[in-house]
């Protein structure tokens, strides 16, 4: 048997009401189908079950609301997918902790007795020395085959007041903070799940199989903003990690930029790839990104004042050069971090590179793929792009916006001939570093790319 | 490598340290003509005579007292105290005067003292004889504290207290010098600032010191039938704390389990718990559960006694309730 609670749809939300039931009782519900429509402070917001069996009871009708955390159905366990919990008629009351109570399953192991034990330690200790030791076996302390009074306090802790299956009724949730970075960082919104662990709490696992089943094209779970129309706008809610990426590049963008554009001749690194590339097997190819990232992390080595952040009326200059590579996807950008990209071959660069950003697009980035950036790069070349301005990526001080290399008549000895070109411009914040520096930087990065040897050396 | 006991191997770190350095000397009670409480010093007396080895009257405060002053002189004396219970009549001299001396005199004088001093408790030894106090010591800028777990460690660590020119409190357990352990032969030292992962495991992270390590290993072993991982952290240098491969193991596995003889309350796992708080919160998956004595002055009754120190059944259960098997 599972309740089916009211949930926590935004944070302001106190109680919600039910619009609409999309199943009647006595309907097989699945775990993850669209089970009611609940309306709270902020917006209609379809909610999956979280568990399957079959709908035995909607308590709370259509049209009537309930406070965060009440029972608004039940879903009984004949299919046998549903944990055990308490019984509905303790989980309504609601001011009175249940779950310490409730009963536990046969066959459960003998240190669930713990659990009730929690509040009961000198009584458990009178017991045994009443029983005159029968409760424990004979030997060291080491013998006991049940938790004793030194983990008493911790198991409390662990579990929380109410023991250790139940969310606490009407209690925020719980969410571990690994599984509030994690959730942040994948795109998962919190208030979409319902945790497994101790006491209810959201953990890391319960945020990993949420990104997972984000990243494979799965309905049930609404991660995707859901378009609702209002008059004759599309309102288009962001998803939280949108939100992040809005509020950090407002932040970011708060600084003083100013911008300097160079035209790269890329002949010599075109033809460099194409040799590289057809002396490889195709796996370890290289694109131009790659010589890009090389040659600006080679860069970045001559140019400490570039490879540095604005913190708090101070400068950061880091030891490290770490390049952070911008990806773009359908609903996000995410930048992954090359890490010492001076000191890697163009090789393990590419290599590298391409493992970030694959890890990034499909949803199973770890979380140090993602910090430690010095410089940011973006490159739009593949999309026909002739040269554009890019956005810092904090806690960076320059960003390299690169675009798509051109075939295009150019002056050489006297002569018009073809030539490759390729428009990088350096976003620069203006509070680290300068205008001679940035330009002194490009040279750099230019002449590196033009005598693109130095980049394989 | 020879296998020792726990007890051997400190006699071995304490012999081959008055062989190498003519200034190392031992007082204590006991410790001469009876070979010491707990035989740690067993034919030291023999061997090096009365004046390196002095039974002294039963005076903490003087035996410390003594010993500090020696030190100042240029003496490295080891002063041993019966049990850490019997070092609290000493206080002032640790602290007052062994920690704080070097500090107050701008560094112009030094304390290098090394007390050694069995805790511990489930030995029916009743409540003023079952104390863990090395958080007492670890509270105090100025000492250094150790508590090795295994023989080799106890070898290599007393080596180095020794060696170090700061009072260290050396604290050994009643419950592990029977303890058996391969110990390397001879110049083997350990530092006094670096703690040790002794067993890898990716599930849930277990720091624990002393005694404590021993149960925490056997707690690792049942977990693993059970398919739990669990990584162990041994704390053997407590001040200075490093916590070093605490926060490396927390950020593998999200999950901290503390386990010590002592009270939870103001604890070796208290402030371990407060540093991965500050160092690594947002790599914790649930709060840092510590695992200590009950909070009661220690039961004399055997059954009573068995249930408030810890035991493997009590990191058993508290790990499986972590990672939601209950």
């Amino acid at each position: 048997m599972a309740n089916v609670q009211m949930p926590r749809l935004s944070d302001s939300m106190e109680t919600g009401k039910i619009l609409r039931w999309l199943k009647k009782e006595g309907d097989e519900v699945l775990k993850g189908e669209p089970l009611v429509e609940i309306e709270s402070d902020k917006a209609n917001i379809e909610v999956e079950a979280y568990a399957s069996g079959k709908l035995s009871k909607i308590v709370v009708p259509e049209g009537e609301s309930a406070p965060i955390g009440a029972v608004i159905a039940e879903i009984g366990s004949d299919t046998g997918a549903a944990p055990p919990t308490a019984p509905a008629a303790e989980q309504e009351q609601k001011s009175k902790p249940v779950a310490a109570e409730a009963p536990k399953p046969q066959n459960a192991k003998p240190e669930a007795r713990v659990a009730q034990a929690d509040k009961a330690v000198p009584a458990a200790a009178q017991a045994a020395a009443d029983s005159g030791g029968e409760q424990y076996p004979q030997g060291g302390p080491d013998d006991r085959m049940e938790a004793g009074a030194a983990a008493q306090a911790a198991l409390s802790a662990i579990r929380g007041p109410n023991g250790p299956d139940e969310a606490r009724a009407g209690e925020p949730q719980r969410v571990s903070p690994v599984a509030r970075r994690l959730a942040e960082e994948h795109g998962v919104d919190l208030r979409q799940l319902q945790g497994t662990g101790p006491g209810g709490r959201i953990t890391k696992e319960d945020v990993e199989a949420a990104a997972q089943r984000g990243a494979t094209p799965a309905p049930t779970l609404s991660r995707q903003p859901t378009p609702r129309p209002t008059g004759e706008v599309e309102i288009v809610e962001l998803s939280k990690m949108q939100a992040t990426i809005a509020m950090r590049l407002t932040q970011s963008f708060s600084a003083p930029h100013f911008y300097v554009t160079s035209e790269i001749a890329m002949d010599d690194a075109v033809r460099l790839r194409q040799m590289f590339n057809e002396a490889v097997s195709k796996d370890e190819a290289i694109s131009i990104n790659d010589l890009v990232v090389k040659a600006v992390a080679l860069a970045l080595t001559k140019f400490p004042e570039v490879n540095a952040s604005w913190a708090d009326g101070r400068i950061e200059r880091k030891r490290d050069i770490n390049i952070g590579i911008a990806v773009g996807l359908p609903d996000r950008l995410i930048v992954p971090v090359l890490r010492n990209a001076d000191q890697k071959s163009l090789k393990d660069i590419a290599r590298e590179s391409k493992q970030l950003i694959e890890r990034a697009r499909t949803n199973k980035a770890a979380a140090q793929d993602y910090v430690g950036n010095t410089f940011s790069i973006s490159n739009l070349g593949m999309y026909d792009v002739d040269q554009f301005t890019a956005i810092i990526n904090p806690p960076d001080s320059g960003i390299l916006a690169v675009g798509s290399i051109e075939d295009k008549p150019v002056v050489k000895d006297g002569q018009v001939v073809p030539g490759k070109r390729m428009r990088v411009t350096l976003s620069v914040d203006h509070r680290v570093f300068y205008g001679v520096t940035a330009a002194q930087f490009l040279q750099e990065v230019k002449r590196l790319l033009q005598s693109p040897m130095a980049l394989v050396l | 490598m020879p296998v020792l006991t726990m007890r051997d191997a400190l006699n071995q770190a304490l012999r081959e340290e008055m062989k190498r350095d003519e200034s190392v000397f031992l007082l204590g009670e006991d410790i001469g003509l009876y070979d010491g409480s707990f035989k740690v010093t067993r034919g030291l007396f023999k061997e090096f005579g009365e004046k390196r080895v002095l039974d002294t009257p039963i005076a903490e405060e003087i035996i410390v007292g003594t010993a500090i002053g020696a030190a100042m002189a240029g003496l490295r004396p080891v002063a041993e105290m019966m049990t850490v219970n019997f070092i609290m009549v000493a206080m002032d001299q640790v602290v007052n005067a062994a920690a704080h001396i070097r500090y107050m005199f701008g560094g112009g004088t030094k304390v290098p003292l090394v007390i050694r001093t069995p805790g511990g408790g489930g030995h029916q030894l009743g409540a003023q004889h079952s104390h863990s106090h090395e958080n007492w010591f670890a509270h105090v800028p100025g000492l250094k504290v150790v508590a090795p777990g295994t023989p080799a460690d106890a070898k290599g660590m007393l080596k180095s207290a020794i060696r170090d020119d700061n009072p260290v409190m050396f604290i050994e357990n009643e419950g592990t010098y029977a303890v058996k352990g391969e110990v390397p032969d001879g110049e083997h030292l350990v530092p006094l600032d670096k703690n040790d992962v002794k067993r890898q495991g990716d599930d849930i992270t277990i720091c624990a010191h002393s005694r404590m390590l021993i149960v925490a290993q056997e707690a690792a072993v049942e977990l693993e039938k059970e398919g739990i991982s669990a990584e162990i952290v041994d704390m053997r240098a407590l001040r200075p704390l490093d916590m070093a491969p605490v926060i490396e193991s927390v950020k593998k596995t999200s999950r901290l389990i503390t386990v010590e003889e002592g009270w939870r309350s103001f604890g070796v796992g208290a402030e371990i718990a407060a540093r991965v708080y500050e160092e690594a919160f947002d790599y914790l998956d649930a709060p840092v559960a510590r695992i200590g004595a009950a909070e009661v002055p220690a039961p004399y009754n055997k059954r009573l006694e068995k249930i408030a120190f810890p035991g493997k059944a009590d990191v058993v259960v508290t790990a499986r309730a972590m990672l939601g098997k209950n």
